[in-house]
């Protein structure tokens, strides 16, 4: 009597201890019915307890592995957890909950499976306070965290609210069309159009009559007059990338805009005004043009009277985790898909991998996965054949690193994967000083 | 006749019409079963899935799990959705054919 009496005290006790936790727990018998339903999980699920018993688990959580790879599923025969899982569940409002769950079998003293148990926990306040993180690392549509982008960010309203002439340089896929954009919406000129025109895309006479138009009868195929990008830019911006294909000649009309803020079109015998702002972008070093006698230099320092720098990926690769949910986040839009993240893997290769195209490589990276990818999460084999070949040939070259600085390497790497390459929380939970942490990476090449 | 989609995972209605991947189309005529056939659908963009569903020209889903996307994707269509219901598949249609769903859940 006396244990019978006690049997019942500790299952109370078990319940309330349950009952009393932030993380949803229930339990199911052999044929996956649910038997226990705790507080949380009916404020995770938004059933109520007394629906959710003797229900199926996968009608009550609705989750997207439960048909798939359900984690109870040849549990109850071996005793091995299911830990750490990602999933998200569906609520009968018809939100989809982001959950992390652990399953594992419930035995009695004897060892005899009499069913399962799963805790999980509900990642949207997580999921929420990402995207705020975000949000606020979101600059018009550029996303960053790095330190010199963040500089360029803050100097961007003062740049766009001034008229004058910016010269971007950057990279391939760093992202200067996305600057010009930005500093265009910022400007007191929003309100008027954005004309982007690669210089380098057209043959010189042909960029002549695009940039400046033509009149009826400059040339055999002028059968009517044709406005040129200024004149579609009037009250705008116009934005000239790889500036430096600029023949000479188009250099010296262009210079003229700058000086005299008026052209001529193609074979006009008359003026026109240029109420234009005019931003333009190189790839390469435009000063050392300048040097060479290849650029005018009166055209570089009107063009250059505020230089933007863009860095490459390479050095804002602690960018990268962040560009990744970005595109992950733009693409399930876009293709309809539900795509989570990717695998730890994957971001291991990523973050070292050179990224020659830059920003515009990582997305392309991203775009090809998502294609590929025929679950939650973007594993290897997801990715573009190239960037395997990468990693196959980085794992034959035999690296002469000591082992005990090997395995340093190997942590390092390990937490600050973990904490989505957040150098203050990884310097935390490594016990080193911010600027120790940063004298590591940059030693292990993992800046 | 009509033509009803059940999204089904064993012998039950599966959890989430976006992501079943089989079907049992019932043809129904003077509110008999006609013909009944099982499909797959497999398609890993949930969209695409639902627009293959659709494509099906069913007058009626009978569904349990129902996201917002995928309602809404069903709506711009012609097609009566009945959601949130769950149970054995026979069960739940022989409720159908009795105007019987109004109470969805089939707890057997």
């Amino acid at each position: 009597m006396g244990n019978i009496k006690q049997k019942i005290i500790t299952e109370t006790h078990s319940d309330v201890i349950l009952n009393s936790i932030a993380e949803g727990v229930f339990t199911v018998d052999k044929n996956l019915r649910i038997t226990f339903f705790n507080q949380a999980a009916e404020n995770i699920t938004g059933v109520r307890r007394k629906e959710a018993v003797g229900q199926f688990c996968f009608e009550v959580l609705r989750s997207n592995i439960c048909e798939t790879a359900c984690p109870f599923k040849g549990r109850f025969k071996t005793s091995k957890e299911n830990i750490n899982l990602h999933a998200n569940i569906l609520r009968s409002d018809g939100k989809q909950v982001p959950i992390n769950l652990s399953a594992t079998a419930l035995k009695d003293e004897k060892g005899n499976v009499l069913g399962g148990v799963e805790t999980f926990h509900d990642l949207s306040a997580i999921e929420a306070l990402r995207k705020e993180i975000r949000q606020n690392y979101t600059f018009e549509d550029i996303v960053s965290k790095n330190h010199r982008m963040l500089q360029l960010f803050n100097i961007m309203p003062n740049i766009a609210e001034s008229e004058c002439t910016v010269l971007i340089q950057g990279e391939s896929g760093t992202g200067k069309e996305l600057f010009a954009r930005a500093i265009h919406n910022l400007s007191f000129r929003n309100n008027g159009p954005f004309i982007a025109i690669n210089c380098g895309a057209l043959p010189d006479n042909l960029l002549e009559s695009e940039l400046f138009g033509y009149v009826k009868g400059a040339f055999t195929d002028a059968k009517k007059d044709k406005p040129g990008r200024f004149a579609l830019a009037a009250g705008g911006t116009i934005f000239l990338d790889e500036v430096e294909s600029l023949s000479p000649a188009t250099q010296v009309k262009l210079l003229r805009v700058l000086q005299e803020k008026e052209y001529e079109p193609l074979g006009a015998t008359y003026t026109e005004k240029a109420d234009v702002r005019i931003i333009s972008a190189t790839k390469v070093d435009l000063h050392q043009l300048v040097k060479e006698e290849k650029f005018r230099d009166d055209l570089y320092f009107r063009l250059n009277i505020v230089r933007i720098e863009l860095p490459s990926l390479v050095e804002r690769r602690d960018d990268i985790p962040l560009l990744i949910n970005h595109f992950i986040e733009k693409y399930n839009y876009k293709m309809g898909k539900y795509i989570e993240r990717v695998s730890n893997e994957v971001l291991e290769l990523l973050m070292h991998y050179d990224f020659p195209g830059n920003v515009r490589e990582l997305q392309n990276v991203i775009e090809h996965a998502f294609v590929m990818c025929q679950n939650e999460e973007i594993t290897l084999k997801d990715l573009p054949p190239e960037l395997i070949q990468y990693k196959k040939q980085k794992e034959n070259v035999k690296i002469n690193t000591p082992p005990l600085e090997s395995s340093e390497k190997t942590t390092i790497l390990e937490i600050l994967n973990k904490y989505g390459w957040n150098r203050t929380l990884t310097s935390q939970k490594l016990g080193l000083h911010r600027s120790t942490l940063w004298r590591k990476m940059k030693k292990y090449g993992l800046l | 006749m009509r033509t009803i989609a059940i999204p089904i995972f064993g012998s039950r209605i599966s959890p989430r019409l976006d992501l079943a991947n089989n079907f049992e189309i019932i043809k129904i005529d003077n509110n008999k079963i006609v013909e009944t056939e099982n499909i797959k659908l497999v398609s890993h963009n949930r969209l695409e899935k639902i627009n293959m569903i659709i494509e099906l020209k069913p007058d009626v889903i009978i569904c349990d799990g129902l996201s917002e996307i995928c309602k809404q994707e069903i709506d711009k269509s012609n097609i009566k959705l009945i959601p949130w219901i769950h149970g054995e598949v026979k069960n739940i249609v022989k409720m159908y054919l009795n105007n019987q769903l109004n109470n969805p859940v089939d707890k057997k």
